[in-house]
This record gives structure tokens, sequence and C-alpha cells, in this order.
């Protein structure tokens, strides 16, 4: 005769069989539904950034007698330099950041003359 | 339509080698509570951005990925580190302390995250560039505390030359007397009265006579009130933030007018020991020194800015009968968060035109 088992005494099959559909009822909720789209569109905006990188056509224009007119690199450089700040950071993965901002009124470049003069004299 | 997508397609970025590069010039204040930038636009403002310094970590199994969907973060393989504005938000609702990559106004030596999570906050802040130089702030050597800048200096220096900024320091409080001292030809006694420190400088025509700086600012209010009456300092520096007026501390519930008490009498305390120490510094030099018969004092920094604070200095200053300077003004800053960002971006601008000047 079948009894229903104890949930502890269940095998790791049947636990893990359960488990699964749990993860797709979750899935199945509008909150989540969400959080799905907003993914789909932060990784499409990456996709393109990166494709944007990759795609950017460069001139190059040495300067003659400098270094680069000899080396290699004129050759292969038709694209972007691509930037990457060597920080120890490279385990870390940011999420935007909040920054506010604001603009002043402020006559910077009057301020520059006026310390100029003081200079001078 | 159609000649318009051909232009866009045949339109090329241009590196030409012969020229140099359009280049940024930032000021930027390395505060201990903000991080804060100053940048000249295309019509001639200023633009000011600011972040919060701080971070917040916490363990993973604390927050689901859509609790994090809005929240600005930092993720490592065990933990988050919610930064920023967040961070600050978040302590003040779980009731915790936030971490800071500084202390005292300087880079943090107790927090091991602390620089590659500043890093990160910069990164957010400035942007990656190609040619871009900074003008940061770096405090004066405090004559209360065994400190040493050089470290603090060299690590903010490393951080924007990974960016891609050239880069050099200036005194935070000189900066103060840049942008706030045209009209007393750059002569005056400043104060910019940040988290971790007091920064002074007094300057004769742009000329810093002394600089220097005490470790009691607005962090050392927020942990003796704390400590005063057993609650957490970023639970002061909310209410601090919020609404206080250093002349009538009676407002609110009655833990926050306790609250509020003792923030007025350290905030005393902080501006009385300034001035203590301003008296010091010139007696030790006072036989070297011809000042003008007069000069204005510039307050500034965030800490400056609870309400009453103006008041507040002029009652210290005038109880304090043997301050040796004649005093003709007591002033804020037009705005006291940005002044120091906007003295570097002028330093900044100074030295790129002196610099062309000489070609």
């Amino acid at each position: 005769m079948w009894r229903r088992r104890d949930k502890n005494k269940m095998g790791l099959r049947t636990q893990q069989r359960e488990l699964l559909e749990k993860i797709e009822e979750k899935k199945q909720e509008p909150l989540v539904q969400r959080l799905f789209k907003t993914l789909d569109k932060k990784l499409d905006d990456l996709k393109k950034e990166i494709q944007g990188i990759k795609d950017r056509d460069v001139i190059v224009n040495i300067a003659p007698g400098s270094d680069l007119q000899n080396s290699k690199t004129e050759q292969k450089t038709n694209k972007g330099p691509v930037f990457i700040p060597s920080v120890d950071t490279e385990d870390l993965k940011v999420n935007a950041g909040n920054v506010s901002k604001r603009k002043r009124k402020v006559d910077v470049s009057k301020t520059v003359d006026q310390l100029k003069d003081i200079d001078n004299t | 339509m159609t000649e318009e997508k051909e232009t866009k397609k045949t339109k090329k970025e241009i590196v030409d080698t012969t020229k140099p590069e359009k280049s940024r010039l930032v000021g930027v204040d390395c505060g201990t509570m903000n991080i804060v930038l100053a940048e000249q636009n295309e019509s001639e403002e200023v633009e000011i951005s600011t972040i919060r310094n701080m971070y917040l970590p916490l363990d993973k199994s604390q927050m689901t990925m859509a609790e994090l969907s809005n929240i600005d973060y930092v993720e490592s393989e065990e933990s988050i580190f919610i930064i920023g504005e967040d961070a600050y938000k978040f302590a003040n609702m779980f009731g915790q302390t936030v971490k800071r990559p500084m202390s005292k106004g300087l880079i943090s030596p107790n927090e091991i995250d602390g620089i590659d999570v500043l890093t990160l906050i910069i990164g957010q802040l400035l942007k990656k560039t190609y040619a871009g130089h900074v003008v940061y702030s770096v405090p004066a050597p405090s004559i209360d505390l065994q400190n040493n800048i050089l470290y603090h200096e060299g690590v903010f220096k490393r951080i924007f030359q990974e960016l891609g900024y050239t880069a050099e320091s200036f005194n935070e409080a000189m900066s103060i007397i840049y942008s706030q001292c045209q009209d007393t030809k750059f002569t005056g006694l400043s104060f910019s009265f940040g988290a971790g420190m007091v920064n002074v400088a007094l300057a004769f025509k742009s000329v810093p006579i002394i600089t220097f700086s005490v470790a009691r600012s607005g962090d050392w209010i927020d942990e003796n009130v704390a400590m005063s009456l057993g609650t957490v300092p970023n639970r002061v520096t909310a209410i601090k933030e919020k609404n206080t007026d250093l002349s009538n501390y009676k407002v609110g519930s009655k833990k926050e007018r306790r609250i509020r008490e003792a923030i007025v009498y350290y905030y005393r305390e902080v501006i009385r020991y300034s001035l203590e120490k301003v008296t010091d510094k010139l007696e030790d030099a006072a036989g070297d020194l011809e000042l003008p018969d007069s000069m204005p004092v510039v307050v500034s920094g965030g800490t400056s800015l609870a309400k009453g604070f103006l008041p507040l200095f002029k009652e210290v200053l005038d109880d304090y009968s043997e301050f040796p300077l004649n005093i003709d003004q007591i002033r804020h800053a037009s705005d006291p968060l940005s002044a120091v960002a906007e003295g570097l971006l002028i330093r900044g601008l100074m030295r790129k035109r002196s610099s062309e000047a000489e070609k």
C-alpha cells in the first residue's frame, strides 16, 4: 500500500523535481517576468554598445617621425582604441552610479583672469 | 532622410596624432563624505556632479536580484556592496553603519575593500577618457593627529591615471580662497568644515601663508553625539542633515530633540577648537608674518550647511577674545558643497592658460 512519505525522507530526485516545478511556477509571476524583461533589455543595450565599439571606423594619421610610424600598430589600427582601466577590481561588477548633477552660473574664466593679474603684480 | 543616413554612414572618427586631442579638465574634491566634480561646459557654466563616498557590504543572501534592480551596487563573489546614496539610505533603514573608503579626510587604513570601491565610485563620477587632466584636493597635514598625506595623494593619483587622466593635487582650503575671494584679491582666511577634517588656509594675494587641518569635524560630531546618547553615528548624520537648526534644537520628537541639543554642543566645540588652533599657529609664526589690517573669513564644507551655522560661528568668534586677526566679515561660500571643486577647476584653468602662454 502507498503511503505519502515524509518530505524530509523524500529521495533527492523527487526533491529536485519539486524544486524545478516551483521555479517554473515562480517564473510565471508578473514581477519575475518584468525582471526578465529588464535584464533582456540591459543585455541588448550592452550588446549594442559592444558592437558600437567594434564598428568604430578610425582614420589614424601618424605624425611623421613619431615612434608609431615604424611600429606594427599602424597597419592594424583601423578600429578605435578600447579603454580598459587596469584597477584591482576585475572580480567586481558595477550596477550604475547615483551621481547627482546640477549647473551653476559662475564665471570661472573671469576669476582666472583676476588670478593671473595678481600673479603678474 | 536617405542623405542623412548616408552622411551618418560615411562620417568617420578621425584620430590625428599630429593634433592634440581636446582635453577634458576637471576639478575633483575628494571628500570623506562626498566626492564632488566641477567642469566648465561649452556655455561657460560650471557643471557640478556629486556622489556619496560610502558603501554598505551585504551578504548575497540578504538581498534578491529583484530588490537590487533599482539600487547602485558592486558585486563580488561573496558580497554585494551597495554604493553611494543608496548605501546611506539602506544603512539607516537597517540600523547599520555605512563603511567609508576614507576616514578623517584620508584613505581609511581600516577598510580592506575601501580602495577598490573608491576606484569604482570615482569611475562612476568621472567616466573614462583618452585625454584629461584632474586637479584634485588634498588636505593639509593635521596638527592634532599623526597622519601623512603622501599615501592618500599617491592612491588618488593612481586612480585618476588609470581612468586616463593626468593628475595634480592642490590644497583643499586654498581652493576655497581661489573660488570665493575674488573681491578681496584672493586674501582671506578660509575654513572647510568637511566630514573628516576642518581644513584651514590663510592666504594673502593668493599666496598661502598658513595651511593646516584638524581632525575634528562632522564625523567627530556624529561619533560623539552617538556615544553620548547611545545611538549609531549615521542616525545622527541623518538628523543633522535634515532640518537641523543650530539656533533652535527644540524641534521634533523627544529623542530627536536630545540628539539636536547634543549636536549644537559639539558644533560649538568644533568651531572653538578650530579657532584655537588658528590662534596657536599664528602665535607660532607671529614674528615672521606681516598680515593685512583686516581680512574676511569664508566658511565652507558640508558640515557648515546646518541652519544657523554662521550665527553660531560669529557667536563663538565673539566669545573668543584672544583671536589675533581683525575679521571684517564672516561669510558662507556661495555654494558650500562645490566651493572646493570650483577652486580646483580654477587652478586647473589657470595652469592650462600658463602652459599655453609658455608655448
